[in-house]
C-alpha cells in the first residue's frame, strides 16, 4: 500500500553475454531502463568511479551507444510468411523464450525451413494464379460461346490482333463518342454494373496507336496465356479439363503442406515466442552503451525486486559488476519512477488516480484514501441493496469475463458500498420498508432532508481535512515549509479552516467559544497573514535568499488575489459536499416519482413494469451521474488540495504481449 | 436535419470563414515584406493562420514546412465543414480530401521522376490523414512503378493498376489517371446530391471544367504531343460551354494556331492570348476568372451549396496566393511583378 522504494542499478558486463543477460533482465520484469549514455556523461555511473573493474574503466573513452546488428525484420517476415503458408496463428509460449537459446542458430534454421517450403508454396501460388486466369478466361468465353468460329485461328491472325478486356461505363461512353477516330473494331460482349466487357480487333500495323488510346481510357486488358483448339465452346470444355488437372495438383500440395504443418507447428510458435523476446532485447539494448568488450547498463529497480533480479543473474555473477545506488543520491538529478503497489481491494482504484496523473515518487500513495472516500461518497449518494447488487454483479462480470479488472473492481467496490448504505436507508430496489436495519433506525433521506444535507457537509469537512493532512505530510517530507506550514493548504490553512468552522458553528448554535471572539478573530487574521507572507517567511527560516522568487510587488498582487481565491474556494469546496446529501435525496425522489406513476396505473402488471423500468433508469442514469459527481469531488475538491500527479510510471522492460500485437 | 437548415448552418459557418480570410490590406502588407520570417510573424500576429503557425519558429524559412501548415489549415476547414453536412453531402465533401491527396501523390511521383526517391517529400499532410495509406511505403518507392505497387490496397490502386501492365510508366500517365479518377468521383458524388445542388455544381464547376479541358488540350499538344484520341479520352465531361463535340473539335485541331482561333470565339479567349507569358499565366488567368465568379456565388448565401463550393475553392486560392507571395518575397521580386502572379487582383 505504498509507493515502492527504488534503487539505481549500474551494471557492467561482457559484450558477448549481452543477449543472455538482457533476456534475464526482461524475464525478471523489474528494471525500468534509463539511458546509460546520459548517466555516464553526467558521471553518475558508480562502477566507473569505484574503478574496481580496470578493464571497463580503460575502455571508458571508447564508449558508444549500442547499434543493433540483428535483422529482426527479415526474421519476422520469414516467420510470418511461414505461418501464412501453413495457416498457423503464431502464439507465444513463455517456456520457449525462458529456456536458453541462440538467436543466430534460430535464424539459420528458420530461413532454411522457409526456403524448403517456399518453393512448394511458390508452385502452389502459381497454380492458384493459373486457376484464376482460367476462370477469367472462362468468363469471357462464356459471353461468346454461342458464336461459332475458330477462336484459335482468330487469335493467331497475321494482320489483325484480337484482344479481350474491360472498360468502365464512363470510358466506354468516351470511346463511343469518338469511335469514328479509333482504328479498331470494338464489340461489347457483356455489360455489368460498372464495367463493360469488350472484344477488340486491331490491325497490327496500327496497334501502337490504338494501344495508346486504350491506355488513356484505362483499358484493362485480359491477357490470354493459354492456347486450346477450336471454337469458344471447345475452349470452354478444354478449360474445364485443365482446371481439374490443376485442382488435383493443388490438392496434393495442400496435403504436403498439411504434413509440414503438423511437423513444424510447434516450431513456429517457438520462433514466434522468441521473436517477441528478441524485440524486447533490442528495446533494452537501445538504452545501453558499449565498447568492443563491455556493455554498461543503468535502470531503476524496486528494492523489493532486487533479490529476484540477482537470482536471475546468478549464472553470470562472476563476469558482472553490479552496483546499486540509493534514491537519495539522485535527489537533484532525477526522480525515480513511481511504482505503486496496493492490495487487491485498492488496486482497481489506482486507475482513478492515474487518469488524473501518476503520483510523484516522493508522495505518499493516496490510493487508500481515494478508494475509501470515493466508496463512501458513492454509497451515500446511491444507497440501495438491490441496485448495489446489480453493480456488484456487473463488476464481477467485467472482472472475470470481459477482462476489465480495473473498471470491474471499481464497480464491485461501489456496489458493495451502495449495498451497505442501502441497508442503512432500508432500501431494496427503491422499495423501502422491505427490510429494517437491526441495529439502527432507518434513515429516510426524504424525511430527514436537513440531516442528510448536513451529514454530506460534515463528511466533506472530514475528507477535506484529510486532504490537508496529506498535503502537509507530503510537503514536510519534501522539507517544503512554504506549502507545508504556511501555505493555504498547509498547517496555517488547515488551522484557519478549522477555527473558522468552529467560530461559525459557535455563532450559529449560540454556544460560547473557549476563547473570546476577539482573540479568535486575531488568530484568524494572523493565519491569513501567514499565508500571505508564506514565501518570505519560509525563506527567512531556511535562510534561502532572495526572499522572493519574483519581484515583491508581483508577488503581493498575485498572493492577495490568491488569498481571496483561497477563502472563496474554502467556502465553495465545503458547500460542494452538499451534493452528497442532495443526490441521496434525488435518488429517493426519482424513485418516488416512479412509484406514484405505478400506483396511478392501477394494474399490478403494469405497476411492476414501471418499477422495473424505474430501476433500469435509476441504475443507468443516476448511477452514471453519481459516478461522475463522485469523481468530481475527488478530482476537484480533494485532489486540488494535495495531489500533484507529476510523477511518471514505473515501466519495467518485460514481455509485453498485448501491446506488441496491437502494433502488428 | 432538413436540407434548408443544413444550408443555413453551412452558410453561417462559411460567412464566418470568409470573415477570417486575408484582406486586400493583408495582401499589400505581405507583398511589401522583405523576408519569409516577416511573413510568418505577420500571419502569426494578425491573421487566422495564428493557430496553425503556433509551432513554427520564426526563423523557419522552409517552404515545404509552410506549405504543410497551409495544408493543415485546409484540413481543419474540411473537417470543420464536414460536421455540418450529412449523407451524400458528406461524401461529396470527402471528395475534396481526395483532391488534395491526389495532388500530393502527383507531387511525390514528380519528385520520384526527378530525383529517384521520395524521402525528401516529407509533408504529405492529406495522405497522412488517410488510414489506408502507408507513408512509409510511399517514401520507400524509387520508381513510379514501385509507387503504384506500394499503393496496393488503397482506393487509388484500382485506378492505377492498369498502368502497371505497360512497360514504361510515365509521369504523364500517372498524373492523368489520378486526375481523371478524381473528376470521375467528384461527378459521381455530385450526382447523388439534390437536383438543385447538382445544377449549382455544374454551373460553378462546369466553367472550371471547360478551362481545365482547354488547358489540358493545350499542354498535351504543346508539350506532350499526344494523339487527339488520347487527349479526348482524358478530357472532362460536362463543361458549361463545351459539349463533347466541341471538345472533340478542339482535340482534333491541327496545331496551336487553330486551337487559339477556336478558343477566341468562346468566353475563354483570355486563356490563349498568344503572348509570351501565356504558359506561365494560363493557370493564374483561369483561377482569376474563377475567383470573380466564386466571389459572386459566395456572397449569394443562397439556399444551396454554391457558397460551400465557392469557399472551398477560394480558400485554396488564398493558399496558392500565399505560396506565391512567399516565393516572390524570397526571390525579391518587385511588388508590381509579384502582383501578377496572384490570383486575387489587387485594385
Amino acid at each position: 500500500m505504498s509507493i515502492q522504494k527504488m534503487e539505481m542499478l549500474n551494471m557492467v558486463g561482457k559484450m558477448d553475454q549481452v543477449d543472455q543477460i538482457a533476456r534475464k533482465i526482461i524475464l525478471s520484469s523489474s528494471v525500468h531502463m534509463v539511458n546509460a549514455y546520459n548517466e555516464i556523461q553526467n558521471n553518475n555511473f558508480s562502477i566507473l568511479e569505484a574503478k574496481n573493474n580496470i578493464g571497463a574503466v580503460i575502455d571508458y573513452s571508447y564508449i558508444r551507444p549500442y547499434t543493433s546488428e540483428k535483422d529482426l525484420a527479415t526474421y519476422e517476415d520469414q516467420l510470418k510468411a511461414l505461418a501464412d503458408i501453413l495457416n498457423i496463428e503464431p502464439k507465444v509460449f513463455p517456456e520457449y523464450y525462458k529456456e536458453a537459446y541462440s538467436f543466430k542458430e534460430d535464424q539459420a534454421v528458420l530461413s532454411e525451413l522457409y526456403e524448403s517450403i517456399r518453393e512448394k508454396h511458390q508452385r502452389y501460388q502459381n497454380l492458384q494464379q493459373r486457376l484464376q486466369e482460367l476462370q477469367g478466361l472462362e468468363e469471357y468465353l462464356s459471353y461468346i460461346k454461342k458464336l461459332d468460329f475458330n477462336l484459335t485461328e482468330a487469335l493467331n491472325m497475321q494482320y489483325i490482333k484480337l484482344k479481350f478486356g474491360k472498360l468502365s461505363k464512363y470510358n466506354m461512353d468516351k470511346l463511343k463518342k469518338n469511335y469514328e477516330n479509333i482504328s479498331a473494331i470494338v464489340l461489347k460482349i457483356n455489360t455489368a454494373s460498372e464495367f463493360d466487357s469488350i472484344m477488340i480487333f486491331v490491325p497490327k500495323a496500327l496497334e501502337n496507336e490504338v494501344e495508346r488510346a486504350l491506355k488513356s481510357l484505362n483499358f484493362e486488358e485480359f491477357p490470354i496465356n493459354f492456347t486450346f483448339e477450336g471454337t469458344p465452346r471447345d475452349w470452354l470444355i478444354a478449360i474445364e479439363r485443365e482446371k481439374r488437372t490443376i485442382q488435383s495438383e493443388v490438392k496434393k500440395i495442400q496435403e504436403d503442406l498439411q504434413d509440414f504443418k503438423k511437423q513444424y507447428e510447434t516450431d513456429i510458435h517457438k520462433y514466434y515466442s522468441r521473436l517477441i523476446m528478441e524485440y524486447e532485447v533490442e528495446e533494452l539494448k537501445s538504452y545501453i552503451v558499449c565498447t568492443d568488450e563491455f556493455f554498461y547498463l543503468t535502470g531503476w529497480v524496486p528494492v523489493k525486486c532486487k533479490q529476484k533480479l540477482l537470482r536471475e543473474l546468478k549464472p553470470f555473477q562472476n563476469q558482472l559488476s553490479i552496483a546499486f545506488r540509493k534514491d537519495k543520491e539522485y535527489e537533484d538529478i532525477m526522480d525515480p519512477p513511481t511504482y505503486i503497489e496496493n492490495n487487491r481491494f485498492f488496486r482497481p482504484f489506482e486507475s482513478i488516480l492515474k487518469t488524473y496523473g501518476i503520483p510523484s515518487y516522493h508522495e505518499i500513495d493516496p490510493t487508500p484514501f481515494v478508494s475509501i472516500s470515493y466508496l463512501l461518497l458513492f454509497g451515500m449518494m446511491f444507497g440501495d441493496i438491490g441496485q448495489g447488487l446489480v453493480f456488484v454483479l456487473a463488476g464481477l462480470l467485467l472482472m472475470k469475463k470481459l477482462k476489465r479488472p480495473n473498471l470491474g473492481g471499481v464497480l464491485t467496490g461501489l456496489g458493495i458500498s451502495s449495498m451497505i448504505f442501502g441497508y442503512f436507508y432500508g432500501s431494496v430496489f427503491g422499495l423501502e420498508g422491505v427490510i429494517t436495519p437491526i441495529f439502527m433506525r432507518p434513515i429516510n433521506p426524504m424525511e430527514d432532508i436537513n440531516f442528510i444535507l448536513i451529514a454530506g457537509i460534515v463528511i466533506g469537512i472530514g475528507l477535506l481535512s484529510v486532504s490537508y493532512l496529506y498535503n502537509i505530510f507530503n510537503s514536510l517530507k519534501r522539507k517544503d515549509l512554504e506549502n507545508g506550514v504556511f501555505g493555504s493548504h498547509g498547517i496555517a490553512g488547515l488551522l484557519f479552516f478549522w477555527i473558522l468552522l468552529y467560530f461559525a458553528l459557535a455563532k450559529i448554535l449560540g454556544f460560547a467559544t473557549f476563547l473570546p471572539d476577539q482573540v479568535l478573530i486575531m488568530i484568524l487574521v494572523m493565519l491569513l497573514a501567514m499565508i500571505l507572507f508564506r514565501q518570505p517567511l519560509s525563506n527567512l527560516i531556511t535562510g534561502k535568499r532572495p526572499l522572493y522568487q519574483e519581484s515583491p510587488s508581483d508577488y503581493y498582487v498575485e498572493e492577495s488575489f490568491g488569498l481571496f481565491e483561497t477563502l472563496l474556494s474554502m467556502f465553495s469546496n465545503t458547500l460542494s459536499f452538499i451534493r452528497v446529501g442532495a443526490f441521496a435525496i434525488t435518488h429517493v425522489g426519482l424513485f418516488l416519482a416512479f412509484t406514484t406513476i405505478a400506483n396511478m396505473i392501477n394494474s399490478p402488471f403494469a405497476g411492476v413494469l414501471v418499477i422495473v423500468l424505474a430501476n433500469i433508469v435509476i441504475i443507468g442514469l443516476e448511477g452514471l451521474i453519481v459516478f461522475i459527481q463522485g469523481l468530481r469531488l475527488e478530482y476537484y475538491e480533494l485532489f486540488s488540495k494535495y495531489y500533484d500527479g507529476s510523477g511518471y510510471e514505473f515501466n519495467p522492460i518485460r514481455i509485453r504481449l498485448t501491446e506488441r500485437r496491437s502494433t502488428q | 436535419m432538413t436540407k434548408t437548415a443544413m444550408y443555413h448552418v453551412l452558410n453561417t459557418k462559411i460567412a464566418a470563414i470568409r470573415g477570417k480570410m486575408l484582406t486586400e490590406t493583408d495582401y499589400r502588407r505581405l507583398l511589401n515584406m522583405t523576408s519569409v520570417q516577416e511573413i510568418v510573424s505577420y500571419l502569426k500576429g494578425h491573421t487566422s493562420y495564428r493557430k496553425f503557425l503556433q509551432t513554427v519558429k520564426l526563423d523557419s524559412g522552409d517552404r515545404f514546412a509552410l506549405e504543410k501548415i497551409l495544408n493543415e489549415k485546409l484540413i481543419a476547414l474540411l473537417t470543420n465543414l464536414r460536421k455540418y453536412v450529412t449523407g451524400p453531402y458528406r461524401d461529396f465533401l470527402n471528395c475534396f480530401q481526395i483532391r488534395y491527396e491526389v495532388a500530393e501523390l502527383k507531387q511525390i511521383a514528380k519528385q520520384i521522376q526527378q530525383t529517384g526517391y521520395a524521402s525528401h517529400y516529407e509533408k504529405p499532410v492529406f495522405l497522412a490523414k488517410n488510414p489506408t495509406i502507408s507513408l512509409e511505403k510511399i517514401r520507400s518507392a524509387k520508381t513510379i512503378r514501385e509507387l503504384i505497387e506500394n499503393l496496393a490496397g488503397t482506393f487509388y490502386f484500382s485506378f492505377l493498376k492498369n498502368l502497371l501492365k505497360s512497360e514504361q510508366i510515365t509521369l504523364f500517365h500517372f498524373e492523368m489517371t489520378l486526375d481523371r479518377a478524381f473528376f470521375n468521383i467528384l461527378e459521381e458524388n455530385a450526382l447523388k446530391l439534390r437536383k438543385k445542388d447538382q445544377q449549382v455544381f455544374y454551373r460553378i464547376y462546369g466553367t472550371y471544367f471547360d478551362m481545365l479541358n482547354i488547358q489540358m488540350i493545350y499542354r498535351c499538344k504543346k508539350f506532350y504531343h499526344r494523339s487527339p484520341e488520347e487527349i479526348f479520352n482524358y478530357s472532362i465531361n460536362q463543361g458549361n460551354v463545351f459539349n463533347y463535340r466541341h471538345i472533340k473539335e478542339l482535340c482534333y485541331c491541327e496545331d496551336l494556331e487553330q486551337l487559339k482561333e477556336k478558343i477566341a470565339t468562346t468566353p475563354y479567349s483570355f486563356m490563349l492570348k498568344g503572348d509570351e507569358l501565356q504558359d506561365i499565366y494560363m493557370e493564374r488567368r483561369m483561377h482569376r476568372y474563377m475567383y470573380y465568379r466564386l466571389q459572386r456565388a459566395l456572397k449569394s448565401y443562397a439556399n444551396d451549396i454554391s457558397s460551400l463550393l465557392a469557399i472551398l475553392m477560394l480558400v485554396d486560392f488564398e493558399k496558392r496566393d500565399l505560396v506565391s507571395i512567399i516565393e516572390c518575397v524570397r526571390y525579391g521580386l518587385e511588388q508590381e511583378k509579384a502582383e501578377k502572379y496572384l490570383i486575387r487582383e489587387l485594385g
